[in-house]
């Protein structure tokens, strides 16, 4: 059975409608109007125990509400919901024991409290028996490097360190399912670095289920295997990272910088190529050119001889498609997923 | 890395949950002692001010509604130190959790929210209620001359009395920053509560000064066993069955409001509004 079962899951939120300025005000009061927004329409997703999976999509698409539906803080209008057997806003409390949450923006440590402090009340809260209380301590002190923070309290830890220790936080339980919500926002490289590792190794020795919604794309890259993608509500996409890129992937761009400044650039290489599959030619500068041409109708070899013959080349340069340019493209809706023909 | 290490060592038997919480919130109101004490000393300057109007109305030995001064010196320092159990600041933190949307990082740890509320108020409360006792029994007997319980069997009485009364001011407080869910508007409903609580609690005036209507009316309220229950017991005006009468209702409020929060929260959590998609 998998762990995590959504099935036409679905929030709607009344929201007040308010005309701007104190009229607007007194008018809410006499009439109170409200509209509808469907923060989640209809989505249907299936988590393995075990799964790394990234949930993406623009501020505002329903990432938040959707995890909040899986923790049960937030009761869906529609829909089926399941985690680890549990129907979450009906059994939040059971379903509590089960699940660790990181909020990037907010921290589950008490703010004036030393932080071995906050950790003891959580293993209290949580009943964790003594001895795996304090097997999961010690392996989380060491891995997070926490010794030296632990009688500091909250208030006082840089944004890194408060993230190591709400890590800790929300793994000294042993849940089955970690939920983190952008977990190294505001970090600096080195430290989003340490963090992924240390989630990673989490997913893959503790067998922790993890559902991470970020808009690092290295935190997907570096943590997931499969990424969903939700738009407006709705699921836009949902395999392996792997099959994006090849989907996506085929798409590449080769830069020339020019000898000398070449007005006529884009005529004269629309021309060279004319037989060739190219996407698009542009010219951003007047000696600069790019080419976007599809890797499987055309190769980058042929692209720059041809050029090579007609234009003053002095440099080249080939770029091969990311996945952070790709989930960007998707989110500007640059790309579509029905264009592409193959059925997701 | 070896056990020592790690340079306190922790506790690692688990505590039970609400204890935990309780004593967390004690220890918090101890390392803020100066906060605490400075609200507690605030508060005196009110019990100050009402100390003199009274002694200006009860000047010439009168008596109003049976109460001698020396009665009425006594009723304002033990309403003082009974209102001071839950402060100000518990009440907010509940609303603030509220309208903040923290109440998100509550709600996902394996805790009865109310029982969780109820278990820091209390602990918050015996230090506050440690410290304005031992400020209202210092001004009292070195300043004010104030008289102790009417009884022993009435101090009993009255130290039951101010828990309940407690347990009946939390439920208040709880379901006001449950209306929080609804209205953003956390400082109105918490000015709101305090007016209504100090009016019809016999905090500012004795109920029994009052006319009877709206004697009538704060004695049906649930707020009149907040502070003027115990503060009537501990003057011995309420005694024996009457004592007991007025304790049972403290304990019925307390259940029916215990009951109203439980049906209000499944509709309150409906309501919770989560910013960001």
């Amino acid at each position: 059975m998998p762990l995590i079962e959504a099935h036409d899951l679905t929030k709607r939120f009344r929201l007040p409608v308010k005309s701007p300025g104190l009229a607007g005000a007194v008018k809410h009061l006499l009439r109170p109007r409200h509209e509808e927004k469907l923060a989640v329409d209809g989505i249907d997703l299936t988590i393995e125990a075990g799964e790394s999976v990234a949930y993406v999509g623009p501020n505002g698409a329903g990432k938040s509400t959707t995890v909040k539906m899986l923790t049960g803080i937030v009761v869906p209008s529609s829909g089926k919901v399941r985690v680890g057997g549990l129907v979450p806003h009906k059994r939040r409390i059971e379903n509590a024991r089960n699940i660790g949450v990181v909020f990037g923006q907010r921290t589950q440590l008490w703010w004036d409290l030393p932080v071995q402090e906050s950790l003891r009340l959580l293993g209290d809260i949580y009943e964790v028996p003594e001895d795996r209380f304090g097997r999961n301590l010690r392996e989380v002190t060491e891995l997070l490097e926490l010794e030296p923070l632990l009688r500091t309290p909250a208030r006082q830890l840089s944004l890194g360190q408060r993230m190591r220790c709400d890590l800790a936080a929300s793994l000294l339980h042993g849940p089955s399912v970690l939920y983190l919500d952008e977990p190294t926002i505001g970090l600096d490289v080195a430290v989003k670095e340490r963090i992924r590792q240390f989630i990673k190794r989490v997913n893959a020795e503790r067998e922790v289920t993890v559902l991470l919604t970020s808009h690092d794309l290295a935190d997907i890259e570096g943590l997931c295997s499969r990424l969903v993608m939700i738009d407006k509500g709705r699921i836009a996409f949902d395999g392996p990272l792997q099959e994006i890129r090849e989907r996506f992937g085929r798409e590449r761009v080769i830069h020339l910088i020019l000898h000398e400044a070449h007005p006529g650039g884009v005529a004269i290489a629309t021309d060279a190529l004319r037989d060739l599959a190219t996407v698009a030619i542009d010219q951003p500068e007047p000696h600069r050119l790019s080419v976007q041409f599809d890797s499987a109708h055309a190769t980058a070899g042929a692209i720059a001889g041809r050029l090579m013959g007609v234009l003053p080349v002095n440099d080249l340069r080939l770029d091969e498609p990311s996945i952070e340019r790709i989930i960007r493209q998707l989110y500007e809706g640059e790309l579509r997923f029905a264009e592409e023909g193959a059925a997701p | 890395m070896s056990d020592g290490a790690l340079a306190a060592p922790m506790r690692l038997r688990p505590r039970p949950k609400y204890l935990a919480l309780a004593l967390t919130s004690v220890q918090r109101a101890v390392a803020y002692r100066g906060t605490t004490l400075l609200n507690l000393l605030s508060s005196l300057i009110w019990v100050a001010m009402l100390y003199y109007l009274w002694r200006t109305v009860f000047a010439e030995g009168a008596r109003i509604e049976g109460f001698a001064w020396w009665e009425m010196r006594t009723y304002i320092l033990v309403s003082y130190a009974v209102n001071a159990l839950l402060s100000f600041y518990s009440l907010a933190r509940m609303t603030n959790a509220i309208r903040t949307g923290e109440v998100a990082a509550e709600l996902v740890r394996p805790v009865d929210y109310l029982g969780a509320q109820l278990a820091q108020a209390f602990g918050a409360a015996v230090v506050e209620g440690a410290l304005s006792s031992g400020i209202a029994l210092l001004l009292g007997v070195l300043l004010l001359g104030i008289s102790p319980p009417a009884s022993p069997l009435a101090a009993l009485l009255f130290f039951a009395s101010v828990w309940l009364g407690f347990l009946v001011k939390f439920l208040v407080g709880y379901l006001v920053a449950l209306l929080c869910f609804w209205t953003k508007n956390a400082i109105g409903l918490i000015w709101a509560q305090t007016a209504l609580v100090n009016l019809f609690s016999g905090a500012l005036i004795p109920l029994a000064f009052f006319p009877e209507w709206l004697r009538a009316l704060a004695l049906a309220t649930p707020f009149s066993g907040i502070v003027y229950t115990p503060a009537s017991i501990y003057l011995g005006r309420l005694d024996g069955l009457g004592a007991l009468g007025a304790m049972g209702m403290q304990v019925l409020w307390a259940g029916a409001l215990w009951l109203l929060a439980r049906l209000l929260w499944g509709p309150s959590v409906r309501a919770l509004d989560v910013q960001g998609g």
